[in-house]
């Protein structure tokens, strides 16, 4: 009496990291079991920032190219970003590892290559406040993937509120004067509060951007 | 889309504790039995997190039970389970009976629970449960159960039933159940259900804390196999002291829980559960690094077409798209590039995603043709041969990127792309190709009556030449090192209806993995095509697999936005020698089948095949399979033809459950590399298939209209 379960060649997920082979993607499955977004270290907030002002003065010396750069709290992870490309309004930033922030005029609307992204999002008028440093209320919507492929939206009410001015040096920027904005954002169970502080330009130099539940938020601060 | 509010979206990190009513009432315990359950050895009505699928193991009193459970929808439950006896020998001290010759049991059963009423205000949630509903009925039991739910923490559960649910202490009888096996066994025990003595069980469980959880119970399970009052005499795998037993759960983290329990007055048990939920991505959307972005052009570029008339232009932009596309693990095979129009074939060689791929594709075109080429064709191949073809306009590209991904799924067309090669240029290099790969195998029995798990484990070798588009010679060859399969002895140890008398198509498995000479798993020439554009063909000769030579053709009626497909597929095969080398055996037969498949539209898949099988019985396999949009699969079949119970053997039928895992689902990035695990009740010779590579249906879908819908979302990740 034969009871017979077959299992197929590869069932074994160990046996991938063994194989050899001219098939792409024959042995390196295994490789990211957790993607390391972001490479640790770099920064610390107890760490001296020597080390990062070693890496941004070298940065800044590489390339003519808007830079910035990139602190998700979540993983107390740091890294360059550089505009790579604009398309209308939305301008992409990418690190070297190939993630990616999309900002349109300096708010986060997309990532790529974090974890749990933002697909798209929807700021109305949330965005026109901040750059123009007015109080007022908006709508934000924020979509994502679920664990199956599907486009989930989470949908905030946001009050944007101003706050005091501020003098800011980052890099290659000096003494640029700037104004403190907070937007505060809620939806049935969750609430944050994302702050900017926003040049004369409406540009915010140097913000705190929450993009999603797992890391938090991202700081990002323009270099020039 | 779905709407989700914040609070939702919690929820899909972390699981939620209290639920409205209104919903199925949940829990993540399970019970002895491997049962969504609070209790510790009985039912309750309460369910699993829809979709989770859990593997139990129990232990306690020489008996060990190790189950699989899947959520398989929001009310239905169903529950596989492998158990071990020790020392329990059915017809022993019977006068006259066979005596079982094995010093452990090894039994498999079947449960399935069904929520019929969701907790109300007032009302409890009340279920109705088969327990062991197939075969040889060792846990033959049913009930209807109602549980109520006070505050978050406190659940009192209360039930009656019948076979080994009604055996103590009972307070009514509902006619009288038979003992007599259905047939040879495997068939559902209907004659039983319901049946024979009733009695009351419940019980309480309250969470003390997120993760600690305690209950108490009264069973009525008097347990009269494992002590000695039916089918053994002689069985006293323990006492049974009391009717009552207490435990403790523990929720180690979200995947891990472990119970220990008193039972019966005289025993301690222990339960072990790993859960997981296919919904539940570890990385939602995935973890692959980003894309180069959509590169816009210039404003009045477009009408530029001056580079078509400029020598080398043409050639730069094509090796540039090639290079942007190798990136994206997306291989060029052939592109039609001409003033307006960019036709590129690709074989995706990393997303499992298919709209994923055509979305990287798209942009890297933005970035490297030039802007007079307004519309993108996207092929996907495979095996050289088009599945499908996705066009968009380069505007709507541009213009979409930053919006929600629906909005381009509004504006793409697909379509069949069975010309897709008419004018196409092959990008040198493309054909002939080889692929190899060298790595260990293992192939696993289970289920034996002597030994519950029996492994190979060797070496394998295996190569795919692909001399043109749609030819492709293909080997695999492999040493075995060590292995107990071959030390089977088929029918020695028959207990019950025995192996039945039809040809012996695939009960010599042990005979073919005998020895550690190397032996050939599969050498085939197979030719891909199109015969339209809703046809799609294989022709595949040589050694089909490891035990059936000869030759395989199939085609698939798929039309690109249909969810339903039909198939033809005929062989004339012989059986193999043994050696796994180039003889075959003096066994031949003509076998195929008429299958219908078609997609539900609501995460369930249907499959019908009617046709002759291996052991030239006629008849007809049956599958449903619940479908999650990450590429997991979990379903069951079941293969009736027309072959007596007798001659079929033991399980009466063919029927088993399976089981795909993208790879991607556990790595959290790209690949398309899956599992795919069957687990048959029974291998017999009946409603037996032939396993010939490269079957047209899942590769064809998988880049069609509506499974792409389904994953749309990913276009833009």
């Amino acid at each position: 009496m034969k009871r017979m379960m077959r299992w197929g060649a590869a069932a074994l997920a160990a046996m991938v990291l063994v194989s050899c082979g001219n098939q792409p993607d024959r042995g390196l499955a295994m490789k990211a079991v957790s993607t390391n977004v972001f490479k640790k270290g770099g920064q610390s907030k107890s760490a001296p920032s020597q080390q990062l002002q070693a890496v941004v003065a070298q940065a800044l010396s590489s390339t003519d190219l808007p830079l910035a750069i990139g602190v998700v709290e979540g993983r107390n992870a740091t890294a360059i970003l550089t505009k790579i490309e604009s398309n209308g309004a939305y301008d992409t930033w990418a690190t070297p590892d190939r993630r990616s922030l999309v900002l349109k005029r300096g708010l986060v609307t997309a990532t790529r290559g974090l974890g749990n992204d933002i697909m798209s999002s929807d700021l109305g008028g949330v965005s026109g406040l901040i750059a123009s440093r007015k109080n007022g209320t908006g709508p934000r919507v924020m979509r994502y993937l679920d664990g199956e492929n599907h486009t989930i939206e989470l949908v905030m009410q946001c009050s944007v509120t101003r706050g005091g001015e501020k003098t800011l040096s980052a890099g290659e920027i000096r003494n640029r004067k700037v104004t403190e904005m907070r937007e505060s954002c809620t939806a049935e169970g969750r609430s944050f509060t994302n702050t900017y502080l926003v040049d004369r330009s409406g540009v915010p130099v140097q913000s705190r951007q929450w993009f999603n539940p797992k890391d938090g938020y991202i700081t990002i601060q323009m270099l020039r | 889309m779905r709407k989700l509010t914040a609070a939702s979206l919690t929820m899909l990190l972390a699981f939620p504790s209290n639920v409205a009513f209104g919903e199925p009432l949940l829990t993540r315990s399970k019970n002895m039995y491997g049962t969504p359950s609070g209790l510790i050895d009985m039912p309750t009505a309460e369910m699993a997190p829809d979709g989770e699928l859990a593997t139990t193991l129990s232990y306690w009193s020489n008996q060990s039970r190790t189950m699989l459970t899947f959520q398989i929808l929001p009310r239905l439950s169903g529950t596989f389970r492998y158990s071990a006896l020790r020392d329990y020998r059915p017809g022993r001290g019977i006068p006259g009976a066979t005596v079982y010759p094995n010093s452990s049991y090894y039994d498999r059963s079947f449960d399935v629970s069904y929520l019929l009423l969701k907790e109300g205000k007032y009302r409890p949630a009340v279920a109705i449960g088969l327990r062991d509903l197939i075969g040889t009925g060792l846990y033959g039991s049913e009930y209807i159960v109602a549980t109520k739910s006070f505050s978050d923490r406190l659940r009192f559960t209360g039930g009656i039933g019948w076979g080994r649910l009604g055996s103590y202490n009972s307070f009514a009888t509902m006619g009288t159940r038979p003992t007599t096996i259905i047939g040879a066994g495997g068939v559902p025990t209907y004659d039983r259900w319901f049946r024979g003595p009733v009695s009351a069980f419940g019980g309480v469980s309250y969470q003390a804390t997120d993760k600690l959880q305690f209950a108490i119970e009264y069973s009525s399970d008097a347990y009269p196999n494992e002590t000695g009052q039916s089918q053994d005499k002689g069985a006293n795998l323990f006492t049974r002291k009391s009717p009552w037993n207490v435990g403790v759960d523990y929720q180690l983290n979200n995947a891990l829980r472990m119970g220990a329990y008193y039972l019966y007055g005289s025993e301690v048990g222990l339960n072990f559960t790993i859960a997981l939920n296919p919904k539940s991505s570890p990385v939602p959307g995935g973890g692959d690094t980003a894309p180069l972005p959509v590169m816009v052009r210039p404003k009045f570029s477009a009408s530029d077409l001056g580079w078509t008339t400029t020598p080398g232009t043409k050639a730069g932009a094509q090796t540039a798209l090639a290079a942007g596309l190798a990136r994206e693990g997306l291989v060029l095979e052939g592109i039609k590039l001409d003033g307006r129009h960019a036709r590129v074939l690709v074989r995706n060689t990393r997303w499992d995603i298919e709209a994923q791929a055509v979305g990287r594709a798209a942009r890297v075109m933005s970035r490297n043709l030039p802007a007079s080429v307004e519309t993108f064709e996207v092929v996907q191949v495979s095996n050289g041969v088009p599945l499908s073809s996705v066009s968009m306009s380069r505007s709507d590209v541009e213009r979409l990127e930053n919006a929600p991904a629906e909005r381009m799924y509004d504006r793409v067309t697909f379509g069949g792309g069975a010309a897709a090669w008419n004018g196409v240029e092959m990008v040198d290099g493309t054909y002939p190709r080889l692929s190899w790969s060298l790595g260990p195998y293992a192939k696993l029995s289970v289920f034996d009556p002597d030994n519950p798990v029996r492994v190979d484990v060797g070496a394998q070798i295996a190569g795919d030449y692909y001399l043109a588009p749609g030819w492709v010679l293909s080997g695999a060859v492999t040493v075995k090192a060590t292995g107990n399969i071959g030390d089977q002895t088929p029918g020695l140890n028959s207990f019950g209806a025995g192996a039945g008398t039809l040809p012996a198509v695939r009960s010599d498995a042990a005979k073919y993995s005998r020895g550690n000479d190397p032996k050939i798993d599969y050498l085939t020439l197979a030719k891909y095509g199109r015969l339209g554009n809703d046809i799609y063909s294989r022709l595949t000769v040589g050694y089909l697999e490891t035990m059936y030579a000869g030759v395989s053709g199939e085609l698939l009626w798929k039309p690109v936005g249909s969810r339903l497909a039909l198939g033809a597929e005929l062989n004339y095969v012989a059986q193999r020698n043994f050696d796994q080398l180039f003889g075959v055996q003096n066994y031949n037969v003509a076998t195929g089948h008429l299958s219908a498949y078609y997609d539900f539209g609501n995460d369930f898949h249907g499959q019908l095949d009617v046709g002759r099988y291996l052991a030239k019985d006629w008849g007809a396999t049956v599958a449903i399979d619940r479908e999650f949009d990450n590429g997991w699969s979990i379903g069951a079949y079941a293969t009736k033809t027309n072959v007596s119970a007798s001659d079929f053997g033991e399980g009466t039928f063919d029927k088993g459950l399976r089981f795909t895992m993208p790879l991607s689902w556990a790595v959290g990035t790209a690949t398309r590399r899956k599992n795919e695990i069957v687990v048959k009740s029974l291998s017999r010779n009946g409603g037996a298939k032939l396993n010939v590579n490269g079957r047209l249906y899942d590769t064809v879908r998988d880049t069609h209209q509506p499974e792409m819908a389904k994953t749309w979302g990913r276009f833009w990740r």
